[in-house]
C-alpha cells in the first residue's frame, strides 16, 4: 500500500482502468442478477421482521418471526420432513449412482448410451410432469396397486398418497428417481477421468472390485461427489412442487415441508413475514450445506 | 487477498443498500382512502367514461365467460356514454393487492373476493371504496338477501367481517355447496329425490348393499374435504350458530354448535363405507370425473364445478340441497359466484357503483339463465329446457325465500381451510377423534380473534 501511494500513479491508474473494464463487462450480468436475486433475498430478509399480511401497513416484530418457529410444531415437523427426504433425495440416489459407476466402469455395457439418457430423462422433465406420473402409479388403481394384485398380493395395497404411514416414503421415491440419474451422470463421466493406469495398478496390487472401489474410484469422484451432494441436499430442502401437486402436504401434515408451509403462509394465510422467515431460514442451510460440502471436499485435497 | 476481501464486503453493502433502498422502510404503505361526499346515480350526470374492470372469466367458453361478455355488452348498449375496458386477473388472492396498489394504472371495478384475504384485509387498508352510500341510493340492502349481502361487508377499523360497511356488491350468479345425483342411479335403485335427513342416509345405505358407491368422495388434495363437513353442518347445526361463529358477531363457542355432530356424521358415513374405496388416497378431481362418468350416487360438490363435457351430460345429473336433520327450512352454504368491488382510488366511482348494481340486477340473472347457471337474486322460473339448471333455480329460490344463505365456514379465519383439512384427515386416519377436530378448529379461532383484539 505505501509503495503504491508513493510511487507515481501511471503504474496504478492503468491497473484501476482495467478492472474497471472488467467490471463494466460484468454489469448487465450483475444487475441483472442483483434484481432478481440479491434485492429480494435482502427483501425477504426484511419482510422477515415484520408481521405483514401484505396490504395493512407491515409491524415490525423484530425477531419474533422466528422466535414464533421454536414454539410452532408445524415447523419442526416440516424440518423433520426434510431429514427424511435428504434419504431418498440425497443418500439413496448417490449410493446408487456410486454403484452404478462402479459397475459401468468394469464393464462395457451394449447401448450404454441409451440406458444413460433414459435414466438421465427425469433431470430434464418439469416437476410438473413428474408430479402427474407418480400421482398415477400411487393412485388408488394405479399401477402399483395393479402390480400388487396381479401377483396376488392384494392384501398389500394401499391408498399410498393418502396414508400417513407411506405418502411422505413415496413421495421420497419420486425424488429419488428424479435426481438419481445426474448422480449416476456425474459420476459416470468422473470414472471416465480417472486415469485407467490407477485401476491397473491397483489389479497389479491384488486388489478386488470392493478395494478397488474404495481406494481408487471413490477417491477419484471426489469432485463429483461434492457436486452432487450440493445439488440433491438443496432439492431435498426446497421440495415443493411434488408435495404440492399431490397431497399438499396431507394427509393431515404428514407430509409437510418447509416450503409448502412458507406458500402457504405467505399466500393462503397473509403472513408474509412469516412465511419470509421460513425462507430464510431454507436459505441459511442451503449455504451451510454448501459451505460444509465445499470444507469438506477441499480439505482432503 | 485482504483488498479483494474488502472489495467484496463493499459490493455486498452496496447490494444491501440498494435492495433497501427499493423496498423502502416497511412493507406496505398506509394510505387513506374511501370517502364519497356525492353520489351519483343518473348516468347522463357521469359524462363520458372508461371503467376498467379487472375478472378472472377469460374463458369464453364457459357460461360465466360468456355471461360476462353479455353483461358488457348489455351495459355499454344501455349506457352508451359509458365504455368498459376489461383486464384479466387470475390468482385474485395474490395478485389483487398488487393490481389495487399500482399507483399508475389503478382498476375501477375489482374482483375481490369474500372473506379475509379479500374483501376484510382490502377494505381495512382502504384500498376498497365504502360503497354505504351508493347502499342507500341503489337500495340493494331491500333488495338482495341480507344473508348474501353481508358477505360483502367489512368493519372499517379491520377487526371483522360480515359486518360493518359494504364494501362489495354480488354479482347475480349463485355458487352453493350441493348435494349431486345421478338420476338414472336413483330410478333403478327405486329411490325419489331424499326429502330428509334420514331419508338420504337410507338411500346411501340401499346403494351401499345394492354394490354402488353411495357417495364419490376424494381426499388426498385435501382442502375439498371440507365441502362435506360443510354441507353436514349446514343440515344439522343452527345456521345462527355458523353464520355467528363466522362473521364474530356472537361469542359462540363451537363445542356447543352442533359442528362436532357433523364431524361425528362424516365420520360414521366413511366407517359405514358410503365413500369411494380408500377416498383418503383419491384426488378430488378423479372422485368427481368419476361421477359424471356414472359411477356413483350422490357427490357433495360446489354447485357449476362438475366438469360436465355439455349439457346434455350436466342433465343426467340432478341436485338438491342436503335436508336438514330437524326438518325445519333449508340453510345452505352458498354466496354470489363472485363480488365485485370498487377501487379507493378509481376516479369513475359513479359509474363503477352503477355497474356494479348492473351486475346484480334482473338482468344479469337472465343472462346467467341464458347460460344455463343458477342466478341469485330476482324472481326466476324453474321452467328452462335444463333440469339440472331448473334444480339449481329451485333451490336457490328456496334459500332466497327462507334468507338461508350460510358463509363457507373457513371464512372465520385465515387458516381455517388448513386447519379443517388437516383435522379432517386426521379423523379419517383414525388419528383424532371429533371432540379434538373441534377443539382444534376452536384453537385455531381463539388465535386468530386474540390477533384481532
Amino acid at each position: 500500500m505505501r509503495i503504491m501511494s508513493a510511487s507515481p500513479s501511471i503504474a496504478r491508474k492503468k491497473k484501476k482502468s482495467g478492472s474497471k473494464i472488467g467490471f463494466l463487462y460484468l454489469l448487465p450480468a450483475l444487475i441483472a442478477y442483483g434484481y432478481v436475486v440479491i434485492v429480494p433475498t435482502f427483501q425477504s430478509l426484511w419482510f422477515s421482521f415484520f408481521k405483514w399480511n401484505g396490504i395493512t401497513e407491515a409491524q415490525w416484530v423484530g425477531l419474533n418471526n422466528y422466535i414464533g418457529f421454536l414454539s410452532n410444531p408445524l415447523i419442526k415437523q416440516a424440518f423433520s420432513h426434510t431429514l427424511v427426504l435428504i434419504l431418498f433425495y440425497s443418500v439413496l440416489p448417490i449410493s446408487l449412482g456410486l454403484l452404478s459407476a462402479a459397475l459401468i466402469s468394469k464393464t462395457q455395457i451394449r447401448f450404454s448410451g441409451f440406458f444413460r439418457s433414459v435414466i438421465f430423462l427425469p433431470q430434464i422433465l418439469t416437476s410438473v410432469v413428474i408430479a402427474v406420473i407418480w400421482r398415477q402409479i400411487f393412485s388408488t388403481d394405479g399401477i402399483l396397486n395393479d402390480a400388487l394384485r396381479a401377483v396376488g398380493l392384494e392384501s398389500l395395497t394401499q391408498p399410498w398418497l393418502g396414508s400417513f404411514t407411506f405418502t411422505l416414503p413415496v413421495l421420497g421415491l419420486a425424488g429419488s428417481w428424479t435426481t438419481m440419474g445426474l448422480c449416476m451422470l456425474l459420476f459416470i463421466s468422473g470414472t471416465a477421468n480417472i486415469s485407467t493406469e490407477l485401476y491397473d495398478a491397483a489389479k497389479l496390487d491384488g486388489a478386488g472390485a470392493i478395494r478397488e472401489f474404495f481406494s481408487v474410484t471413490l477417491p477419484g469422484l471426489r469432485p463429483q461427489l461434492a457436486v452432487a451432494m450440493t445439488l440433491t441436499l438443496i432439492a431435498a430442502l426446497r421440495v415443493f412442487d411434488l408435495v404440492w401437486l399431490t397431497t399438499r402436504g396431507g394427509p393431515g401434515t404428514s407430509s409437510i415441508t418447509p416450503s409448502v408451509l412458507l406458500y402457504s403462509k405467505a399466500f393462503t394465510q397473509s403472513d408474509v413475514g412469516a412465511g419470509a422467515a421460513i425462507g430464510v431460514l431454507l436459505a441459511i442451510l442451503a449455504l451451510v450445506v454448501a459451505l460444509v460440502i465445499v470444507r469438506v471436499m477441499d480439505d482432503k485435497d | 487477498m485482504e483488498q479483494s476481501k474488502r472489495k467484496t464486503s463493499g459490493v455486498i453493502a452496496i447490494f444491501v443498500a440498494f435492495s433497501l433502498a427499493l423496498t423502502g422502510c416497511s412493507p406496505g404503505s398506509s394510505d387513506s382512502g374511501s370517502d364519497t361526499s356525492t353520489v351519483v346515480t343518473d348516468p347522463a350526470e357521469m359524462g363520458d367514461v372508461t371503467l376498467t374492470v379487472l375478472d378472472s372469466f377469460t374463458d369464453n367458453a364457459s357460461p360465466i365467460g360468456l355471461w360476462m361478455l353479455d353483461i358488457v355488452a348489455g351495459f355499454e348498449a344501455k349506457y352508451p356514454n359509458i365504455k368498459i375496458k376489461r383486464e384479466s386477473v387470475q390468482d385474485i388472492t395474490t395478485n389483487l393487492k398488487l393490481k389495487l396498489a399500482d399507483e399508475k394504472n389503478t382498476p375501477d371495478v375489482v374482483p375481490a373476493n369474500q372473506g379475509w384475504a379479500g374483501v376484510g384485509d382490502l377494505s381495512s387498508n382502504g384500498l376498497l371504496l365504502n360503497l354505504d352510500a351508493y347502499d342507500k341510493a341503489y337500495g340493494w340492502s331491500e333488495k338482495l338477501p341480507t344473508t348474501i349481502l353481508q358477505q360483502s361487508m367489512a368493519s372499517t377499523d379491520g377487526k371483522n367481517i360480515g359486518q360493518g360497511s359494504l364494501f362489495g356488491v354480488p354479482i347475480n350468479q349463485g355458487a352453493f355447496v350441493t348435494v349431486f345425483y345421478n338420476r338414472a342411479m336413483l330410478t333403478k335403485l327405486g329411490l325419489s329425490v331424499p326429502k330428509t335427513f334420514a331419508e338420504f342416509e337410507a338411500a346411501m345405505a340401499k346403494a351401499k348393499s345394492a354394490g354402488q358407491i353411495p357417495m364419490q368422495l376424494g381426499t388426498q388434495d385435501g382442502w375439498p374435504a371440507s365441502a362435506t363437513l360443510l354441507a353436514l353442518q349446514a343440515a344439522l347445526d343452527n345456521s345462527n350458530d355458523i353464520i355467528d361463529a363466522v362473521f364474530a358477531t356472537s361469542n359462540v363457542k363451537l363445542a356447543d354448535t352442533k359442528l362436532e355432530a357433523a364431524v361425528t356424521a362424516y365420520k360414521k358415513w366413511a366407517d359405514s363405507g358410503y365413500f369411494t374405496k380408500d377416498f383418503v388416497g383419491v384426488p378430488s378431481g378423479t372422485a368427481v370425473q368419476d361421477f359424471v362418468d356414472g359411477k356413483g350416487l350422490f357427490v357433495i360438490w360446489y354447485s357449476g364445478y362438475l366438469p360436465f363435457k355439455d349439457q346434455a351430460q350436466g342433465d343426467k345429473f340432478g341436485q338438491f340441497l342436503l335436508p336438514r336433520a330437524d326438518g325445519g327450512a333449508l340453510t345452505g352454504v352458498g354466496a354470489s359466484l363472485q363480488q365485485f368491488s370498487v377501487a379507493a382510488k378509481s376516479d369513475a366511482k359513479d359509474a363503477a357503483a352503477l355497474f356494479l348494481n348492473y351486475m346484480a340486477s334482473q338482468e344479469a340473472g337472465e343472462f346467467a339463465i341464458k347460460y344455463k347457471a343458477p342466478p341469485l337474486f330476482g324472481k326466476f322460473e324453474a321452467s328452462s329446457d335444463s333440469p339440472l339448471l331448473n334444480d339449481g333455480v329451485v333451490t336457490l329460490n328456496l334459500i332466497t325465500s327462507s334468507n338461508g344463505y350460510l358463509p363457507y365456514f373457513d371464512w372465520a379465519t385465515p387458516t381455517m381451510l388448513d386447519v379443517m383439512t388437516q383435522q379432517l384427515q386426521s379423523l379419517f386416519g383414525g388419528k383424532v377423534s371429533p371432540k379434538d377436530v373441534v377443539a382444534a378448529m376452536q384453537k385455531d379461532y381463539d388465535t386468530f380473534r386474540e390477533s384481532k383484539k
